[in-house]
Formats: structure tokens, sequence, C-alpha cells
């Protein structure tokens, strides 16, 4: 098994998409900057310094550009695989399905948590950089007055900060589950990419149309981290864990049934 | 013999389409095994199912005496195949390619990738990306990947389609050269009927999903009958005197003379009766059918295979 995930970790660092990505990342890191050159920072009241930064881009980029992260590295690591017919290039050896299945997803998650390090790290360097570190972590909703902004002690806020990238993983995963599913039942990389990247933006104008079923669907788990972190609600966190479990345990197994009993044609 | 491959009553249906219908078939250790039949036959199915690739809907797979369904990764530890064309990682180098083979086997060391990089001549490039091979050269990294687990059986998916003419003659010389000095067991299917007389002991012949021959490749063009061009400037007194003749089956009058289909070993008798009547035969040539022509003459006419 552990050989099975080094192959796979190292397939996917060998691609280029890992530093197209951490390019896009990297990109996304000057946005701060940019609000704060337009006046649009001081005009919300709202306090940026480089303890706050990380949490502010991990708010902004979990429901984009890691959902699309892993939208492109299943479509490529299953879809791409199989019509490219280098799927089935470790099954022609001791190596059942579901154990292939798993270490694809094991090597995502390892993959996933590099580039959300990576994410954190830049954040604090290119914040401290342009803001300043700051005397306090201080975080805002849109339009939330600063009176009643989140605020910890730097340690605490530190702690915060890498927590919430670390707990991100759980929904991004479970996201991936879908994805997996998906990835299995097309044969196409573009058609996969397509679809999620419409899944996710539905889901989220769905959970905007339709408030109360909005704790049950996957997108809302992505800032599980705000509920503990933010919200401080702990049976709101337990839920979407809950939820984001069972998402991410159903479609796991529907994927391993689903490729079990696949024909590998290509 | 031992049997390597013991392939029993094999079907498969897609879509209520049959398209394999129960087809049974041995391989022995040391056959060089050609698989052959017109496209759409089933050829590139039944491999897959013996691979576990497709599932069967009903019969068994055993490799080297492992039911492929029951105990898989036993059974296909011992196996190399190119299924279809070779299929790589064209982002890696063909090094990187079999390391990712060979760490799927816990006793494959880094010498042993050496070796059959070496082997099958692609020392110099290896650390090349894939994406930059010809493909001969994918077709020698395919065989490359084939052998790297030491295998007792390989199975290859017409492993000369698409090459030129050299790469035909070096991808042929590869697998005689693989069987008899490693003893491995071939199961090839292949375009090239030719091929097959020249590198195949064994023929199984399949027709819209079913076998409709099987054996050794000498048994198949030997038979009871054999065929002789007679020439003469008289063929249609000689048509006259041989149209009573037991042993004749049939005969054709053609621009040199005849072409006559007689029991087996009787053309001296034939060239004697003829002389006696005062034709003359300038030659007799025998006309050895070929696995093609018998190919044709089972499958109905086409040579598509």
């Amino acid at each position: 098994m552990f050989n099975l995930i080094k192959n796979e970790v190292y397939k996917m660092f060998k691609t280029k998409k890992i530093l197209v990505f951490m390019l896009i990342i990297f990109v996304y890191n000057f946005l701060p900057s940019l609000e704060q050159a337009m006046g649009a920072i001081d005009e919300a009241e709202i306090i940026i310094n480089g303890q706050t930064t990380p949490f502010y881009m991990l708010n902004f980029m979990i429901s984009n550009i890691f959902p699309i992260f892993i939208i492109v590295s299943l479509a490529d690591m299953i879809t791409g695989e199989y019509a490219n017919g280098t799927l089935k290039l470790a099954l022609l050896h001791p190596v059942s399905r579901v154990k292939l299945l798993t270490a694809k997803m094991i090597a995502l998650t390892l993959v996933l948590f590099c580039i959300l390090i990576f994410s954190l790290v830049l954040s604090y360097a290119m914040g401290t950089l342009i803001f300043g570190w700051g005397d306090q972590f201080s975080y805002q909703e849109p339009d939330q007055v600063i009176k009643y902004a989140t605020v910890y002690p730097t340690i605490e806020g530190i702690y915060v900060t890498i927590s919430s990238y670390v707990l991100s993983i759980l929904p991004l995963m479970a996201f991936g589950m879908i994805i997996l599913f998906m990835a299995l039942l097309f044969n196409s990389s573009g058609v996969i990419a397509g679809i999620s990247i419409g899944l996710v933006i539905f889901l989220s104008i769905l959970g905007g149309v339709v408030e109360p079923i909005q704790p049950y669907l996957i997108v809302d788990g992505f800032s599980m981290f705000k509920d503990i972190f933010v919200l401080k609600d702990m049976t709101a966190f337990l839920n979407t864990i809950l939820v984001t479990a069972v998402y991410g345990i159903g479609f796991f197994l529907a994927s391993v049934y689903l490729f079990r009993k696949k024909d590998l044609t290509y | 013999m031992n049997n390597v491959l013991e392939v029993a009553n094999l079907s498969k249906s897609f879509n209520g389409n049959r398209v394999v219908n129960d087809v049974s078939f041995q391989v022995e250790a040391g056959d060089v095994f050609g698989f052959l039949g017109p496209n759409g036959a089933g050829k590139t199915t039944i491999i897959r199912m013996i691979l576990n690739l497709i599932h069967s809907d009903s019969g068994t797979v055993r490799i080297n005496g492992y039911d492929t369904k029951k105990d898989f990764n036993k059974a296909i530890k011992s196996v190399g195949a190119i299924v279809e064309k070779p299929s790589f990682h064209d982002y890696l180098s063909a090094y990187d390619n079999l390391v990712q083979i060979a760490n799927l086997h816990p006793e494959i060391t880094n010498r042993r990738v050496k070796e059959v990089l070496e082997f099958v001549g692609l020392r110099d490039r290896a650390g090349d990306k894939v994406k930059t091979y010809s493909l001969g050269m994918k077709q020698r990294l395919g065989i490359a990947i084939a052998l790297i687990n030491k295998p007792t059986i390989v199975f290859l998916d017409e492993p000369t389609n698409g090459l030129d003419p050299q790469g035909v003659i070096e991808i042929r010389n590869l697998i005689i050269r693989l069987a008899q000095e490693q003893g491995i067991t071939f199961f090839i299917t292949t375009h090239i009927l030719h091929e097959v007389e020249q590198i195949c002991n064994k023929v199984a012949i399949l027709k819209k999903g079913k076998l409709i021959a099987q054996d050794y490749v000498t048994n198949l063009l030997n038979r009871e009958k054999e065929l002789i061009q007679v020439h003469t400037n008289q063929p249609n007194e000689a048509l006259n005197l041989l149209q009573k003749v037991k042993y004749i089956s049939k005969m054709e009058v053609l621009p040199f003379g005849l072409k006559v289909e007689l029991d087996k070993g009787l053309s001296v008798e034939l060239n004697k009766l003829l002389v006696s009547n005062g034709i003359g035969v300038n030659y007799i040539v025998p006309d050895n059918q070929t696995l093609e022509q018998f190919f044709i003459e089972l499958t109905g006419g086409s040579k598509n295979v």
C-alpha cells in the first residue's frame, strides 16, 4: 500500500498541475493588497494583518481554488488514466481495485495537505509583508462591524489558523469522494471537470436560495472551521462533521462498489 | 504437459449481445500461442477477461493453477501483459515508468529495472520522457514492463501493430529469443498471419465470439489432402483423364495447367498416370496451404484478423 501511495504522489508531483495551482495561490495572495490599494478594505472598516491574512485567504479559497484542484486532480488520476489506458497498468499486477482507489485518495489527501501548507505559509509571509504582523488575530465577516469581530491573542490566533487549514482537509476530501464517484462514471476528463464545477456552483446557489437544506449540502461543510472558531457553535460544527462524514464515507463506498463492478475496456 | 493458462467455458455479453460464447482452451508451458480472429471476434475481450479487467458472465480462468477470481494476486503475480496498445505515463521517463511497476512487486530490484531496459535496448534513452519515444521504442518499453516481474506467461495484444518492417522484425526476434532462452510462454494476438506462422507453435481461431479451431500450427496446415500445381501444356486432356481418379477431390484449370487437390502422398502416382497416358508434365509444384489461406477458409473470407 505504501508503494502504491508513493507511486501516486510521485505522478502528481511530476505533472505541472501542482505548480500551476501554486502559482494561482500565489496570485490570489495579492488580492488583499489590491483591495487595500483600491481602498476597499478601509471603506469596509476591516482590519487585516499578517496574523489574519491566512484565515481570510482560506475562507476565500476553500470554496473555489481548492475544490477546483480536487476536481482537476481526480479527473486526471481516474478518468484521464482510464481513457489513456494507464489505470489498468497497476491492475495487471498484484494490486486490488480497492487498494488502488484508496491509494489514489490518500495520495490526493497528502498532496492537498502540501498545497494547504504552502498556502498557509505564503499567506503569513505575504500578509506580514504587505500589512505588517499586527498585534492580534481579528476576523470580520463581510458587513460585520469591527466591534463584533472574532478576536484571538496572537498565539491562539496561530493555533486557530493552523487548525482551520488542517480541518479543511475533511470537507475537501469528502467533496473529493463525490468527484471520485463521478470520475468512475464518465470516460472524459473534460466532462468530469465541467459537471463538477457546475455542481459546486449549483449547490452554492441552491444553499442560498433554499436555506433549510444548506446545512446538508457538501459545499456548506467547506467552511466548517468557522463553525468552531468564528461562530463557536459546537452543535453546528458536529452536525457539519456528521454530514461531511456521511458524504465522504457514502461516496467512497459507492465508488468502491462501482470500480469493482466496472469493466475496464480502455 | 504443464498448463500455464486454462480457460474454461468463458462467456460474456454486452447489452444483451453475446460477444464471447463458451470459449475454452489451454496454453502449455513454453508455447507461443497465436490467438486469431477477425475484427470484433472477441480476442481483446477474452484477454481482458483472462486478466480480470473485464468480468466474465460465466466460466473460469486459471493462470499457473490459480483461479483468477479466487486467487487473483497469486494468479497475476507471474504474468506480463500489453493489452491493446502499450500505455504509459508519457510525462514520466521509461525508467520512472518501470519503477512504478517495480514498486508493486517487493522482490523487483533496481538492478532488474536496468536489466530489462538493457534487454530491450532502451538503456541509453531510459531517462527521456516517454512522450519523446517512437512507436517502436514504446513497443519495446511495453515489453520491458511486461518482463520486469520475470513472468511465466506474457500476453501481447497485437505487438507489432503500427510498426515499420524493421520494428516488426525486432519485436518478432525479441519474442523468439525470450521464448527460446528464457522459456517464457507467449499468448499473442496479431493482424499478421504470416507472423503467427513464423513464431507461434499453436493457434486458436475465434469467430463471432466462438472458438472454431485450435491446434498446433503444423497440424492445422498438414491435413489429409494436399494441393499441387501440375504445369502442363495439355490441361484439357489432363482434366479429362483425371476426372475419374478416386484420390483426386478437386481440380481447377489455370494458365499454367491444373491445380489439383488430392490425397496426401499420391502426387507421384498422379505424375506416373499423366506421363503413361502421353500427357507431358513440365513440373509438379507443391502448393502448400498457408495459415492465411486456412484462416480465410475458416472465417469465411475475411483477411482482416
